[in-house]
């Protein structure tokens, strides 16, 4: 026992000195703003800012080949901290977040096979494109979810994955994971979304899924924020985000969600949700269908009125 | 023991990475590029050569005699420990390019198996300080064959053309494999004892 103790306690003290002489030896000066970096770092290392870990971006950031911007979950407030440490003026930059963009849940996009692999999105995707008959939705196996260090995912009861908005500190790793390429980042005070990614022209989509963009361009009337690719309607996020909720309720194939009316995450699952908002698109395109055809009454009105004046003046 | 013999057994038939599977760590972690994994096979030459001396000396010298050899687990651990710090802060100051290259996985050296395996084995075998010197030198050229080796392997497989599903960790753990099954033919050079 006192061999013991005397023994662990000789060794420690003797390796104790020789790393004091060590550290005196081999003392490196760290510069002092590093050190200031490294105390308000959020310490999350999840490299979002492209940095290998916090240490890595304090780093990048003294020798100034980093923006004070980089980091997403510190955001604004530690962008002006920075600023602060490095002396310079940080532009603070809208915070933004992932957003999966597939609104084809189970009962929307059916699978088309049974798969029994690995419970990875990664692997399912490798076989033939998947096992839902859309080969861009959202497979819901959550690899995304795994990767997330800020436990901001989920999956929903129809078999998809949401992103919590709140808790989304922007960091793109879901992005980077997922293989269909599906996680999109939006800015957090967006509220309306295309949920679809998928491309193809409307047959081939209505094929597969019937939430899925067609590309009829209902919408783009609507608001000239969404623009259509291919036949893919897509939310100029750069341009704005004021888009109103006319264009959700244009779309008859309910692939545009707008958050300040729903959930997104019991977006279409919820059968009372899906009904409220289909109650809300027919009275919208009931009274704007009224509206075209007052205003094309009134139009002809108008012309006839012309006609009759010209007849009176010859 | 030949010392010969010994270098060779270290080195080869009973490589630590490929025969005995210690320090797999950083094997495989260190391996992507041929600078660092040079520079890590330097470090573990370093840690394996200083801690094989002093847990030597501290066991024939003051386990032995004190009757505490039940120790010794715990007392290698610190001198390793104590080993790799002094070396983290050596690479810091002579290299500081080498040290982020490094990264993580110096003072990861700390829990590396093959350091610690080294320092255990040579009490087991019963070597005497010449003998210890020459097997710690054998087991750190073992481990940098190894390495490099490994490090080589995957600069190619960059450029290779991978399935898909094998890109990655995949390939490179059955790189390994067949590796290790490789260094097996080395076993024909183990003395007949």
């Amino acid at each position: 026992m006192i061999t013991a103790l005397l023994v662990l306690c000789g060794v420690g003290l003797v390796m104790a000195i020789l790393l004091a002489i060590g550290r005196k030896a081999f003392a490196v000066e760290v510069d002092r703003k590093l050190e200031l970096l490294m105390d308000i770092m959020p310490g999350a290392n999840c490299g979002g800012c492209g940095f290998p870990g916090c240490s890595g971006y304090a780093n990048a950031l003294v020798q100034g080949s980093a923006s004070p911007t980089a980091c997403p979950p510190g955001g604004d407030d530690l962008a002006a901290e920075i600023g602060k440490i490095l002396g310079v003026d940080v532009e603070t930059s809208e915070p933004m977040v992932a957003l999966v963009a597939c609104a084809g849940g189970d009962d929307a996009s059916p699978k088309r096979s049974v798969y029994s692999g690995i419970s990875d999105c990664k692997a399912a995707h490798v076989v033939a494109g998947g096992f839902k008959s859309c080969t861009h939705g959202c497979l819901g196996l959550g690899s995304c979810i795994d990767v997330c260090a800020f436990d901001a995912m989920y999956k929903t009861e129809n078999g998809l994955v949401r992103v919590d908005p709140d808790k989304c500190t922007g960091c793109k790793k879901c992005v980077a994971t997922c293989p269909r390429g599906i996680i999109k980042m939006v800015p957090k005070k967006a509220t309306v979304h295309v949920l679809c990614t998928n491309p193809d022209k409307a047959k081939a989509v209505k094929a597969v899924c019937s939430v899925g963009c067609t590309g009829c361009k209902l919408c783009v009337k609507q608001s000239k924020l969404i623009k259509v690719q291919e036949a893919l309607a897509v939310v100029d996020y750069d341009s704005g985000t004021e888009i109103p909720d006319t264009a959700a309720l244009a779309c008859p194939q309910a692939a545009i969600f707008d958050s300040r009316e729903y959930a997104l995450t019991d977006w279409l699952s919820n059968k009372s949700t899906r009904d409220t908002f289909e109650k809300r698109a027919d009275e919208w395109k009931t009274a704007e269908k009224k509206r075209k055809a007052e205003a094309k009454a009134k139009a002809t009105a108008k012309a006839d009125a012309q006609k009759a004046n010209k007849g009176v003046e010859s | 023991m030949n010392i010969l013999v010994i270098v060779l057994l270290a080195m080869l038939t009973e490589n630590y990475v490929l025969s005995k599977f210690l320090g797999i760590c950083p094997f495989l972690g260190v391996s992507r590029r041929m600078g660092t994994a040079a520079g890590m096979a330097m470090a573990v030459l370093f840690v394996m050569l200083v801690a094989s001396l002093l847990t030597y000396t501290l066991s024939t010298w003051v386990l032995d005699p004190f009757e505490a050899t039940y120790l010794q687990t715990i007392v290698f651990i610190i001198v390793i420990a104590s080993t790799v710090q002094l070396t983290e802060m050596a690479i810091q100051k002579l290299s500081p390019s080498l040290y982020e290259a490094l990264g993580i996985f110096l003072p990861l050296i700390t829990t590396n198996c093959a350091v610690l395996g080294l320092a255990v084995l040579n009490i087991d075998k019963g070597f005497n300080l010449l003998e210890v010197l020459f097997n710690a030198i054998g087991a750190a050229a073992g481990f940098a064959i190894a390495l490099l080796l490994f490090a080589g392997l995957r600069e190619k497989m960059d450029t290779a053309n991978v399935p898909e599903s094998f890109k990655g960790a995949a390939i490179a753990f059955v790189t390994a494999g067949i590796l290790s099954l490789a260094f097996m033919g080395f076993s024909g050079l183990a003395p007949a004892n």
